[in-house]
């Protein structure tokens, strides 16, 4: 599939447009588009043969289809107010090695495409995040992915010698896996997702990006490591579930579940709340597809789906709320419900209320697929996913109710601006869309 | 799925209409009609229902069965609604956003009646969150108020904790292979481990505030008092009755056991509460929490129909009682505290008769609504019962039900107080276009509902032959009742503080677990900083900061070590490997 490469190509051209917001969308729906097919053919992979690099299949158009859009929003977030276009490349090329990433069918472009995604948000953070500290935050993101990464680096290269290249033609590769290898090489996944031993980049990085850096940051880029280890298990077949590794993953997932949950009661940031709240649920996802049950994918993936529409949504309403109260402290900003239009109370209230799990969307299917296989792997686990449960529903409405109650505290009316509006109902729908369709997701 | 959601269309295409937020009340009154006759076509000529499939997920079908107890609960919903919905109308006429509140109570609605139609355990989940995100936003309502986002959230919090047990019954049925649809009602005998509806009864003891669970109800009454009128007394409280209601046939022994003595508890708890309260919705709001053990004490004993009899008329009775209460808290603009209110106005003689009939109906004066359905509960604990521990407390319960009952109506209507506390005179509260019609129909239905109900609908409980001296219970249960009323109010109870009246529940387990909460923090950090950090950050402390580049060469011989350590454990682990 080379014209994906090919249809990138114009768009170099036109950074220094003057409606270069336009051009920027237009291309993106185009992509949109055409790829668009791919997610109504169940079953089948497209384009794979020996000779192809880049495949779609289920499992990959509906990743590539978030992030195209995720990018996109984000992309006009960030161009408001006049700002510069050369930022614009960051997206792009995110979106470019994204789509690339996602389909990728050679092993080495996945690796190639993993270590290049990162770059962009590297430069967001550091070229057009605010405050000293971001230095600090891109050290701990760069460091954390490249050193974890490093063994998958290795390994990826001896199979590739051994012959084996793609990762849609073989089913399972016969590897002898021993606890250690497994957990190796699934490292770099981890902190990408990040699982809660491996997090706290992320409430660093989250703080320091500008807004378009959070919502691809948490819309997509932390989806590539689940998409990882799901690539993994279907390289390494059923041994992988009598290894060791396996429960201590698990475990970490299901405690950071937990305490994420409990910290997240003691915060006053929004950003690090949402972050927060972004690594209890892929904690989750990612100790249900340790479980190595059909469930615990299904679940993980509408997890994946689901948060990667949310998260972006959250701290959208983030900095909707930061450039009106100027501080992103919740003891701050008070008294949104009788400043701002009911809609907009209503419409907070179904994103923070789909964050825990509201019925019947992608969540709420999303966590009883992995409640069910976690319980079925060890019962033993409800006890911190009960906790989890509990707390992940507390704090969003807490932050919820401190946010929203009290009297007027803005001099004016929160008024939503045009592009806002569009953002939230393009999120809200492309997430309603997604929940009902579910079935040929699945 | 989307055939099931057109079902539900009609009532969404009732509150949206051309112009913003406008509410149709005639195509609601046409809905709840309609409603009306095919229920009661359905039911009367075969007890059966209508099941209806549609696509879904986890290897099922979305059913949704409107079957007897489903149709007269879609029956009394509407109607129950219908008027609450004129009285929100008038109530809430003055307020800023009163179309955004009857909007809400139409969602809420339909949540329910997802709920109670639904027999597909995950999908009445559906409805079970939707009641509850609902009940949040009502209960908040008035933002300003600090208690009223706190109650909102207690109620909440409260619930998830059920919704989580609730899940893992959910899970539990799956792995012991059965479906998750409730096929037949009550009466299906499936062999099942009583481990697995332990759970389900946790659930619904969050949900109905029973007695582990219960009190987030009292400080629900934050909420306006349509909305007090609709959750909290006829609809979302009784969710974990009405699937109690449903599931009874799967439970045994043991477990009904554990239901009854719930029940009980509860009951006692309720009553004992409501005699201390000086606020007239917190009285009400422990009532519904007696009246709500004493349908679940039913349900231990064994019989379903019953309980459910008297969950329909509790709707009406409770509701009316909200609704004058409404008119009295209008009346003396906006006090809830009886002891403000002790007069002998006149003006509002329709309220106060709804209020005080309807009392005694839920005591269960001979012949009115409540009398049916609780005559039918009393006599029936006296036959084929194994535990009068149970049936004792039935009994206390009642007589208690009938002391608060009394006390609440004497101390407002009876009492002429001039002296300490201002009197106030209700003007102009009850006209004929305001308040008469929608408090009238539920009147009606209070008062004589039972009577045409318990000979139609209701016709299939098994007689009990029992003495004189048994049926006369109900009677002197009233008697003994209103005598210590009428005894309490003289002010034993009245001193206490609100601590002591709700028998240190609160306190003590919130309490508890803010201490748990805060020792698990202490914990997870001290594990954080042993585990993690002293392994990563000591290195990544040597790292300069960003103005390092090229003034200090000599730093760079940190990165260096680090990298090459990290390169040689991994190149080992390579070699281990392959």
């Amino acid at each position: 599939m080379y014209l994906v490469y090919l249809m990138f190509i114009p768009m170099v051209f036109l950074f220094y447009h003057k409606n270069f917001k336009m051009w920027f969308l237009v291309y993106s729906f185009f992509l949109l588009y055409s790829i668009l097919p791919m997610f109504f053919k169940t079953g089948e992979i497209i384009f794979c043969n020996h000779f192809s690099s880049w495949s779609g299949d289920t499992v990959n158009a509906m990743l590539i289809i978030l992030s195209i859009v995720v990018i996109m929003l984000s992309g006009i977030i960030m161009m408001e107010g006049n700002r510069m276009n050369y930022m614009m490349m960051s997206f792009y090329f995110s979106m470019l090695f994204l789509v690339l990433f996602f389909g990728s069918d050679d092993l080495l472009n996945f690796l190639v495409f993993f270590e290049l995604s990162m770059l962009p948000i590297f430069l967001l953070i550091g070229w057009w995040g605010k405050g000293k500290e971001r230095m600090f935050s891109n050290y701990y993101f760069f460091l954390y992915t490249l050193v974890t990464s490093l063994p998958m680096f290795m390994l990826i290269l001896k199979t590739m010698t051994l012959g084996m290249e793609s990762m849609t033609l073989y089913n399972y590769y016969n590897l002898k896996i021993t606890w250690f290898m497994f957990l190796l090489l699934v490292l770099g996944f981890l902190t990408k997702l990040p699982i809660y031993g491996l997090h706290i980049w992320l409430p660093k990085a989250h703080v320091d990006a500008p807004v378009g850096g959070s919502m691809v940051l948490a819309g997509i880029l932390l989806k590539i490591g689940g998409f990882g280890m799901m690539r993994c298990f279907m390289l390494m077949g059923e041994e992988v579930k009598m290894t060791y590794s396996v429960f201590f993953i698990m475990f970490l997932g299901v405690w950071g579940l937990m305490f994420t949950g409990v910290v997240c009661l003691r915060l006053t940031d929004f950003k690090v709340i949402v972050a927060f709240s972004s690594v209890s649920h892929m904690s989750l996802a990612v100790a249900g597809l340790m479980s190595y049950f059909y469930w615990g994918f299904k679940g993980s993936y509408l997890m994946f789906l689901g948060h990667g529409i949310l998260s972006p949504v959250l701290f959208f309403f983030g900095d909707m709320l930061y450039k009106r109260y100027h501080s992103r402290h919740i003891n701050s900003m008070k008294g949104l419900i009788s400043s701002s239009s009911f809609m907009f109370y209503l419409i907070t209230l179904f994103f923070f209320a789909m964050n825990f799990g509201f019925p019947p969307f992608m969540n709420f299917f999303g966590e009883i697929g992995l409640f069910m296989s976690l319980l079925s792997f060890n019962y033993l686990q409800a006890l911190f996913m009960f906790g989890g449960f509990l707390m992940a529903g507390i704090f969003m409405l807490n932050m919820f109710v401190m946010i929203g109650q009290s009297k007027k505290m803005l001099f004016q009316k929160m008024v939503l601006l045009n592009y806002e509006k569009m953002t939230i109902f393009f999120f809200f729908l492309s997430y309603i869309y997604m929940s009902l369709l579910f079935s040929s997701i699945i | 799925m989307v055939k099931i959601i057109m079902i539900f269309v009609p009532m969404l295409l009732a509150s949206f209409k051309m112009k913003k937020y406008l509410v149709n009340f005639k195509s609601m009154k046409i809905n709840s009609l309609l409603f009306c006759i095919i229920s009661i076509i359905l039911v009367i000529h075969n007890h059966m229902g209508v099941t209806c499939l549609g696509g879904g997920w986890l290897n099922g079908n979305f059913l949704i069965s409107w079957d007897f107890y489903s149709l007269v609960f879609l029956f009394i919903g509407f109607s129950v609604t219908w008027s609450i919905l004129d009285f929100a109308n008038w109530y809430m006429g003055a307020e800023v956003k009163n179309k955004t509140f009857i909007m809400f109570l139409f969602m809420f609605l339909m949540f329910m009646f997802i709920l109670t139609s639904s027999i597909n355990l995950v999908f009445l989940l559906i409805g079970w969150e939707g009641v509850g995100i609902m009940s949040f936003l009502l209960i908040n309502w008035w933002f300003g108020r600090g208690e009223a986002g706190l109650s909102g959230l207690q109620a909440m919090i409260y619930n998830r904790i059920g919704d989580f047990c609730f899940y893992i019954g959910i899970f539990l049925i799956f792995m012991s292979g059965m479906n998750v649809n409730i096929i037949g009602g009550y009466g299906n005998s499936q062999i099942l481990n009583n481990f697995v509806f332990f759970f389900f009864l946790i659930g619904m003891m969050a949900k109905s505030s029973l007695y582990f669970f219960h009190p987030w109800l009292p400080n629900a009454m934050e909420g306006p008092t349509p909305v007090s009128a609709l959750l909290h007394s006829s609809t979302m409280v009784v969710a974990g009755v009405y699937l109690l209601c449903r599931l009874l046939g799967f439970f045994n022994f043991t477990m009904m056991g554990i239901v009854m003595l719930v029940g009980a508890l509860t009951m006692l708890y309720g009553s004992i509460c409501a005699l201390g309260q000086y606020d007239m919705k917190k009285i009400i709001a422990h009532s519904t929490t007696s009246q709500l053990g004493l349908m679940v004490v039913t349900l231990g004993f064994g019989f379903p129909l019953v309980s459910f009899f008297h969950l329909c008329m509790h709707a009406y009775v409770k509701s009316l009682i909200f609704i004058s209460s409404g008119i009295f808290i209008h009346g003396i603009g906006g006090l809830q505290d009886y002891r403000k209110m002790m007069m002998g106005s006149i003006s509002s003689k329709f309220s106060k008769l709804c209020m005080i009939l309807c009392s005694l109906s839920l005591g269960g004066f001979p012949f009115m609504s409540g009398f049916y359905s609780k005559d039918s509960i009393l006599e029936n604990l006296y036959g084929p019962f194994l535990n009068s521990f149970g049936s004792l407390l039935v009994i206390v319960g009642s007589i208690f039900t009938v002391a608060y009952s009394f006390r609440l109506v004497s101390l407002i209507f009876l009492v002429n107080n001039n002296e300490g506390s201002f009197s106030v005179k209700l003007n102009g509260q009850e006209q004929l276009n305001t308040t008469f019609f929608f408090m009238s129909r539920l009147f009606i239905w209070g008062m004589v509902g039972g009577f045409f109900t318990f000979w139609s609908l209701f016709f299939i409980f098994n007689e009990e032959y029992i003495g004189w001296g048994m049926k006369m219970i109900p009677l002197m249960i009233f008697g003994i009742g209103v005598i210590i009323g009428s005894k309490i109010f003289l002010g034993v109870l009245m001193e206490f503080s609100p601590n002591s009246q709700l028998l240190f529940y609160n306190p003590v387990i919130h309490r508890l677990q803010l201490m748990l909460l805060f020792n698990g923090i202490k914990f997870m950090k001290f594990i954080e900083f042993w585990g993690m950090e002293m392994l990563w950050v000591n290195q990544l402390k040597k790292i300069p900061k960003f103005s390092a580049f090229g003034k200090n060469f000599l730093s760079y011989k940190n990165y260096f070590i680090f990298g090459m350590f990290f390169m040689c454990i991994f190149f080992l682990f390579y070699f281990m490997c392959v």
